[in-house]
């Protein structure tokens, strides 16, 4: 019964592990459970903080490629978002810029989901100059009725010496399986 | 019960290990993401929710930083400092999280952000075992979305378990999520606190109402078996062994927890003076992995019982199956300690597919047996070796994050990556040590443990001569 009693209260602990911890020949003597367990803790807050160093770099490289590549006073994004839409499937958009294709982005099934879900893809940083734009988007899925649906829209805009953001969205206001695009400028 | 002959691979090592390293990250992350329904009114905001959603909290947290950074969050500050603590808490990095929950907290932000991020903050504090001040900011919660009500209370249940009341806790679980994964999770971890603490009748009464359920999803098959077992061994305690034996055999034959099972079923047949029957899931256990622990007890409990049964020569046959056994597996341990000493561990096994740890999932399925991987499952089962080395592979991943930045040749970045590079190596260093001297003394104790059993199958042969002897046999 001795075998029995050992490892019952191991069971009931954890019930993985059979055998009892104990550490007798590559631990130094007077080394306790306690002592590993906080020489385990001590690693896991310099992990942690290694991580939030390369988030930290991360932000700062980003910053610094975005303003050396795409300066402020010239910067246009644009975004896309769509309504949880369960009957249409989301297979692409294409966008442009003054009659010139700037991007275009096939999605995935996570990102479309991630898209349902509320998210908002930035489909496009570039660089713009002054004045008058035309931007132009289109978008193509499937919907029960057809399975190379597409649609697109227009958006006249002017651009000025601040960033522009412009954010395209993909609904079904008829609620008719017919999704369309609106497009509107954002701060 | 019938026991048919299965076999244990290295596979189902690896399986736990993919369970456990993997899966507790992502599920925690999977659990955030649908904890709220955000509306975006700011596209950035929203930017870092698609990253978020679709599973790359790196590129999210990069995202809202730089956002925050060009004040670009006009509408969304608060919310945008929430889903950062999210994306800490869902990237393991509880401790920058807990100091974003405290600042919106303490910066007097709008009742429902300051009351999530309480929640999320008494989670932390709960997880780090400061049950006083969870209880306390719980308390301050004053209305939460749907969701995280349950999470909210999910909190109270444990804390309530963790101060032993209970008798509290139980009505609340049960209330809670009663035929959900986490509500029977629940009932099996408060279960197991009663048990511990003496509380035995309600705690055994929850497992068995587990043991009842009919269940399709694995994972709570896998529950079940592990309440079946904890059910097995405490009637055993009890010195009930034959309610103890029925719940051993409810434990399934290919589970994880079958060897346990096996071996208390043996137990409760002995307890109960039937060692004839204790044989048969004995000797079922004693042709399993040899790597496991019941399979070596089996070894040794099977000729022991033959020699009560006065079946002498079958007695000495397995006391020497027994010996060749364990002086094969002493070989391979002392083979195992050397390969780890010589730090193959680290470099045949940690470091594989640095950066890609699904690739190495897959890696490490198809490896060859060798001797530093032969018990890395059975390592793996320690919690602190498992920690470490989830920590190793991720100052891996780190640092190849690290190097990838670099690369991007910004110069006015590049010292503090280099400062960054040389602590995660010394880092990498310090966990490759720990990991080293943590298997080295498991191995240490198998070694042990296998020379206790031959010392104890040695004089089993010897007794057995004995015993000729005295009897006038040749």
């Amino acid at each position: 019964m001795t075998r029995i009693t050992r490892i019952i209260p191991l069971l009931l602990l954890c019930p993985l592990m059979v055998a009892g911890v104990g550490y007798a020949q590559e631990i130094p003597a007077g080394t306790t459970a306690q002592t590993l367990r906080g020489e385990l803790l001590s690693l896991n807050d310099k992990v942690q903080s290694l991580q939030k160093t390369a988030v930290d770099i991360n932000r700062d490289l980003t910053l610094l490629e975005e303003e050396a590549q795409f300066p402020e006073r010239s910067r246009i994004a644009v975004f896309l978002g769509m309504d949880r839409l369960p009957r249409f499937d989301l297979d692409a958009v294409e966008l442009s810029v003054n009659g010139k294709i700037v991007a275009t982005h096939t999605y995935t099934p996570e990102e479309t989901a991630a898209l349902q879900l509320g998210g908002i893809h930035r489909l496009y940083i570039g660089n713009l100059n002054d004045g008058e734009q035309l931007l132009s988007a289109i978008f193509k899925g499937k919907t029960p009725a057809n399975p190379r649906y597409r649609s697109n829209a227009f958006l006249n805009f002017k651009k000025g010496q601040k960033p522009k953001f412009i954010v395209l969205g993909i609904s079904d206001l008829l609620q008719d399986n017919t999704p369309a695009m609106t497009v509107r400028e954002a701060q | 019960m019938g026991y048919s002959a299965i076999r244990y691979s290295l596979a189902r090592g690896i399986t736990f290990l993919i369970a456990s390293l993997l899966l507790t990250a992502a599920n925690a992350a999977d659990d955030l993401r649908g904890d709220l329904s955000w509306k975006v009114k700011d596209p950035h905001f929203g930017a870092a929710l698609f990253d978020f959603y679709r599973g790359d909290n790196f590129s999210a947290i990069t995202r809202l930083t730089v956002a925050q950074e060009t004040h670009a969050l006009v509408s969304q500050e608060q919310e945008g400092n929430l889903l950062l603590g999210m994306l800490y808490l869902a990237s393991d990095m509880p401790n920058e999280a807990q100091k974003v929950f405290s600042r919106l907290i303490s910066d007097g932000s709008s009742s429902s952000i300051g009351d999530i991020a309480s929640l999320y903050s008494a989670q932390i504090l709960y997880g780090q075992g400061a049950y006083p001040a969870a209880e306390q900011l719980l308390s301050t919660i004053e209305d939460l979305p749907g969701k995280l009500r349950i999470k909210q209370d999910l909190l109270l249940a444990n804390l309530l378990i963790a101060k032993k009341q209970f008798q509290k806790a139980e009505p609340l679980l049960l209330r809670l999520n009663s035929d959900t994964r986490q509500g029977y999770y629940s009932r099996h971890n408060l279960a197991v606190s009663m048990l511990k603490d003496g509380v035995s009748s309600q705690g055994a009464g929850l497992l068995d109402g587990i043991s009842k359920e009919i269940f399709s999803d694995s994972e709570l098959k896998a529950l079940q078996d592990k309440a079946n077992l904890a059910l097995g061994y405490h009637y055993l305690q009890k010195k009930e062994p034959a309610l103890a034996k029925v719940y051993f055999q409810k434990v399934r034959l290919d589970s994880y927890f079958s060897p346990k099972a096996l071996l208390g079923s043996g137990f409760a047949e002995a307890a109960q003076n039937q060692h004839q029957r204790a044989l048969i899931p004995w000797m079922e256990l004693a042709q399993r992995e040899i790597r496991d622990v019941e399979t070596q007890e089996a070894l040794l409990a099977v000729p022991a019982t033959l020699f009560k049964l006065e079946s002498y020569k079958e007695a000495q046959k397995h006391y020497q199956n027994a010996i060749s056994h364990y002086d094969a597996e002493a070989l391979r341990v002392k083979q195992s300690i050397d390969a780890i000493r010589a730090g193959k561990l680290e470099n045949n096994i940690l470091r594989l597919d640095a950066g890609d740890d699904a690739q190495w999932q897959n890696t490490l399925k198809k490896l060859p047996d060798a001797p530093e991987s032969h018990y890395f499952p059975w390592l793996m089962e320690n919690p602190q070796i498992q920690e470490a080395v989830l920590l190793y592979r991720k100052s891996l991943a780190l640092q190849n994050i690290l190097e990838q930045q670099r690369s991007r040749r910004i110069s006015t970045v590049n010292a503090r990556i280099d400062q960054a590079l040389a602590e995660a190596h010394g880092l990498m260093q310090k966990l490759e040590a720990y990991i080293q001297k943590t298997t080295l003394s498991e191995l240490s104790l198998r070694e042990q443990r296998l020379d206790k059993y031959l010392t104890q199958a040695k004089l089993g042969v010897a007794d057995l001569y004995n015993h000729a002897a005295a009897r006038g046999d040749e």
